[in-house]
């Protein structure tokens, strides 16, 4: 199967499983959800009783966002970062439970056990396995780290007293990119190593992250391939989401309904986006 | 008819005086020459001094200002103050700079340089030698002049606070032994700190400057010569009266754009230079229309741009430690190759920059002991200029949906501060660079801006011209500021600069609390009002018959901060009547309590918005019900937001 018909299997596979699709969205909805009750709160304490707020609903103003982020000497907003990250972590922890989910249910096709108790118990029996490979993947960050700066240091070394500012922005933009091209490179890797884990129900953790490396390494055309291909379906259902939100005016009750709900269709969409990469790339390194 | 010929003679040379008087009165002129050598970053110099002593004392010492001498090592006074860093740079690794006193004499006379002494006045600092002392061997007596020669050689420091190198790029200020100023009967000479600028008596510059011939070279006044010498360098001669500073710069990535600016209400005729480094020469209009704003803006607003030239530097990319300061009829501004349209960074500096060019520049404030008087004038300057040319709410940022007005930008960073200082202090006792920033520069903005809504803005624009024309050429201090103000405005303002210039307290009304309780119908009064305290007779004018739904509305103001301000206070009800009540804003709190058939539906503290440094513009005004869509919006919006970073790091 070459890379397209992978990513075309993956997508087939994520879109007849909505069940799961809904169930990743839902598990966003309710860690996210706490942080809309405390900055309902936050917020509403802050300026919700000042007339300033009164024409918020049809159009922002920065006189109150500045307010808002002074409240209580910056205080609010602290706590708010506070929460946020506690919440952030805690999803983290939650990933690792939903990528054992998504495994299991991906594998296990048929059965005879309803979808819910496949996810679950797929989530429960990968969890120390994927908790163990987020802690060894530290390895893979630390290396990636160290590579960056190096080439950062090579290059500013020989830029350092560069005048020609447009080099050095052009330098930045691309010191950025393959800052994220390593970011993506393992978090591609670490989708590899969970295939092999489930679809090995293997316990070496270790061996199935250095096996991911080597698969990712052998076949670097066809893997990142495949990731950037699906990389862009994201973007595109990104774009589709900015073109639809910005339609119409948010400013009744009713639109902003509306234009929530279509902010959860796309929240869905990256749950759908994020089984189909499973699949693709089980597919691709015959697993799936 | 011969007796005629010496009345007229004697008129014309009286016109002839008033037509080329010079503006100020010259106290410090100076006679410079320098060679910069780009290899070893050195300016070799030599200066003739003139000065007058302008006091009523005999002077027996001289006092000049070496100011490079503050990055000469690490224990100076002001990498002390800085800890080695300004403007995002770090000192040291072998590009210290420091100013070498070869030779100091009286002209045709004394040699001082055995008398040559430095001083520390501010701390006894005994590393800092940004103050040099020599004796004369004879007092100089009131209304004498002096001529002094000096040798000296300025060692650039890499870009560090507002002079130095960068590659090529050579931005020369502070460059020369500058003698102080002679004010009531004590030398005002203070060390070089990390949160000051500077304070000199006019004159009149003649300076020689001497480049490689490849350097695209910059400076202060007038361009009166340029000679080709042999040995491949060029040199440059410009002249300026009024000025009490000299700075320049060189660099062979320059590219020179000159244009005539004129303005016919007021008369201005003056050439644009602008020195833009060739990394950014896209931005050159964007540069050339801000300084026409600032010209036509500052004219206008405060007196006419009298000067026959105005340099804009770019400095170079890197060097930006050098951007975004002010000399005498040149600037340095500031951008960067990537730089949208709508951040008008470039636009804000080159205005503030240039504006400095009036409260710095002609009215010479003391910026070491008052430096509110040049930054805090200036910044509510340039928020009015800004606000003018791009727009009241979008002047700073308007940018991928993004708007932020010079008034919120400066608002952001006093309303969220800590309050350790007032805005005036000597520049280096605030607690922190940051506490002397948001003072002299934000604060006193918005204070000037907080006193234009009080007096209203016809008085005030006449109160800044007033005080632009009395103080012109002159060191003013902090009192005449206030004395033009009350003068101009005919009020007591002792109260207002009294809490603002000398506390760091803050000012901080609020509609505390709002009620609309229901009373049985029938029962008590209608249509009166009561305030508490003290409580007030009511008024029995109106009593409604037939059975009416009634309220007893309540409306409490606090005062959270120091500061004291009279207050105005805006209620509204739901029958659409709407009712304006005084408060004197001493006490901490009072209510205001009406029993009406009509309901509050909210109220709002200074709905003119007058008091621009007011702390929390949010709780200004208060609605009976919490504003819910606009909440709940606010809320899912943001909700949605942490949805999408949730996924995107767990992805």
């Amino acid at each position: 199967m070459n890379v397209v018909q992978c990513a075309a299997k993956g997508i087939r596979e994520s879109t007849a499983r909505p069940k799961m699709v809904v169930l990743l969205w839902a598990f966003n909805f309710m860690v996210a959800g706490l942080i809309f009750l405390v900055f309902f709160r936050a917020f509403g304490g802050a300026v919700g009783t000042s007339a300033l707020v009164k024409e918020m609903a049809q159009k922002a103003d920065m006189n109150v966002v500045v307010e808002f982020l002074t409240a209580g000497g910056g205080g609010v907003v602290s706590e708010l970062l506070v929460i946020g990250l506690g919440l952030s972590v805690l999803y983290l922890f939650v990933s690792v439970f939903l990528y054992g989910g998504i495994l299991q249910t991906l594998i296990q096709k048929g059965g005879g056990w309803r979808f819910a108790e496949t996810f679950f118990a797929g989530g429960g029996r990968f969890y120390g396995r994927f908790f163990r490979l987020e802690i060894y993947s530290l390895g893979l960050w630390f290396a990636a780290g160290l590579i960056f700066v190096l080439i950062n240091s090579v290059i500013n070394f020989n830029y350092r007293d560069s005048a020609d500012e447009q080099t050095t922005f052009v330098l930045t933009i691309i010191k950025i990119l393959f800052a994220l091209f390593l970011i993506f490179l393992i978090k591609m890797i670490m989708d590899y190593a969970r295939i092999l884990i489930a679809g090995r129900d293997s316990r070496e953790v270790l061996r199935s992250l250095l096996e991911a490396v080597r698969f990712v390494l052998k076949k670097p055309g066809t893997t990142l391939a495949l990731y950037y291909l699906l990389g862009l379906v994201g973007w595109a259902s990104f774009l589709i989401y900015k073109v639809l939100d910005s339609a119409f005016a948010q400013t009744s009750p009713a639109t902003i309904v509306i234009g929530f709900l279509l902010a959860q269709v796309f929240i869905a969409s990256r749950g759908w986006l994020k089984v189909a990469y499973q699949a693709a790339q089980g597919r691709i390194i015959g697993l799936i | 008819m011969r007796r005629s010929v010496p009345v007229f003679a004697a008129i014309f040379l009286f016109m002839a005086s008033a037509l080329f008087a010079a503006l100020s009165r010259p106290i410090a002129s100076y006679n410079l020459k320098a060679r910069l050598n780009p290899d070893e970053k050195k300016v070799a110099g030599s200066e003739v001094l003139t000065w007058l002593n302008d006091s009523d004392l005999p002077v027996s010492e001289l006092l000049f200002h070496l100011y490079l001498n503050a990055f000469k090592n690490s224990r100076t006074t002001f990498m002390k103050e800085s800890r080695g860093s300004s403007r995002g740079f770090k000192a040291g690794q072998d590009n210290w700079g420091f100013i070498t006193v070869e030779r100091i004499r009286i002209q045709d006379g004394d040699d001082l340089t055995p008398s040559l002494a430095f001083l520390q006045p501010d701390d006894g600092n005994a590393d800092d030698q940004t103050v040099m002392k020599v004796d004369l061997p004879a007092p100089l007596p009131p209304g004498e002049k002096i001529v002094v020669e000096i040798e000296f050689t300025s060692k650039l420091p890499k870009v560090f606070a507002r002079s130095g190198f960068s590659g090529d790029f050579f931005m020369v200020g502070q460059w020369f032994p500058k003698i102080g100023v002679f004010q009531s009967g004590a030398w005002n000479c203070h060390q070089y700190h990390a949160s000051s600028e500077f304070f000199a008596d006019y004159g009149t510059y003649h300076v020689e400057i001497t480049a490689p011939e490849k350097f695209v070279v910059g400076a202060t006044g007038k361009r009166t010569g340029e000679t080709k010498n042999a040995d491949g360098t060029k040199t440059y001669i410009h002249d300026q009266e009024d000025v009490h500073d000299f700075a320049w710069t060189a660099c062979p990535d320059f590219v020179e754009f000159r244009e005539t600016y004129v303005l016919d209400e007021p008369s201005v005729k003056t050439e644009m230079i602008l020195l833009v480094h060739r990394s950014h020469v896209k931005q050159k209009d964007r540069y050339a229309q801000a300084l026409r704003n600032g010209l036509e803006f500052y004219s206008q607003s405060y007196g006419p741009y009298p000067y026959e030239t105005i340099t804009l530097v770019d400095p170079a990319p890197g060097a930006m430690g050098a951007g975004g300061m002010e000399y005498p009829t040149l600037f340095t501004a500031g951008t960067s190759v990537w730089m949208p349209r709508g951040v008008r960074f470039p636009e804000m500096v080159t205005i503030h920059e240039f504006g400095h060019g009036y409260w710095y520049g002609m009215v010479g404030s003391n910026e070491f002991e008052e430096a509110w008087l040049d930054e805090g004038i200036n910044t509510y300057s340039e928020i009015k200029a800004m606000s003018k040319y791009y727009g009241e709410d979008r002047s700073m940022i308007d940018f991928a949906g993004l708007k932020i007005g010079s008034v919120a930008y400066n608002r952001m960073s006093v309303i969220g501060s800590g309050r350790f200082d007032p805005i005036l202090k000597k520049s280096w006792e605030y607690i922190s660079g940051g506490s002397y920033a948001l003072n002299v520069y934000a604060k006193a903005g918005l204070m000037l801006l907080t006193l234009e809504k009080w007096l209203g803005e016809e008085v005030m624009s006449r109160l800044m011209k007033t005080y632009f024309e009395q103080w012109k050429f002159r060191h003013p201090i902090s009192q005449d500021f206030i004395r033009v103000a009350e003068e101009v405005s005919g009020k007591d303002l002792g109260w207002f600069f009294s809490q603002v210039l000398h506390s760091p307290d803050r000012l901080d009304y609020a509609v505390s609390g709002l009620k609309a309780e229901e009373i049985a119908a029938g029962e008590g009064l209608f249509d009166v009002r009561t305030i508490e305290p003290p409580p007030k007779e009511p008024d029995a004018g109106s009593r409604p018959e037939g059975v009416l739904k009634a309220y007893r509305n309540e409306i409490t103001v606090a005062r959270y901060g120091e500061w004291i301000f009279p207050q105005e206070i805006l209620i509204v009800f739901d029958d659409g009547e709407k009712v304006r009540e005084s408060w004197d804003g001493k006490d901490r709190w009072t209510r205001f309590v009406y029993q009406k058939t009509a309901k509050v539906v909210s109220a709002e503290i200074d709905p003119e918005h007058k008091m621009v440094l007011d702390a929390n513009y949010a709780n200004n005004s208060r609605v009976l019900e919490l504003k819910r869509p606009a909440v709940v919006k606010a809320a899912l919006g943001f909700m949605a937001w942490v949805q999408g970073f949730l996924s995107l790091i767990s992805f």
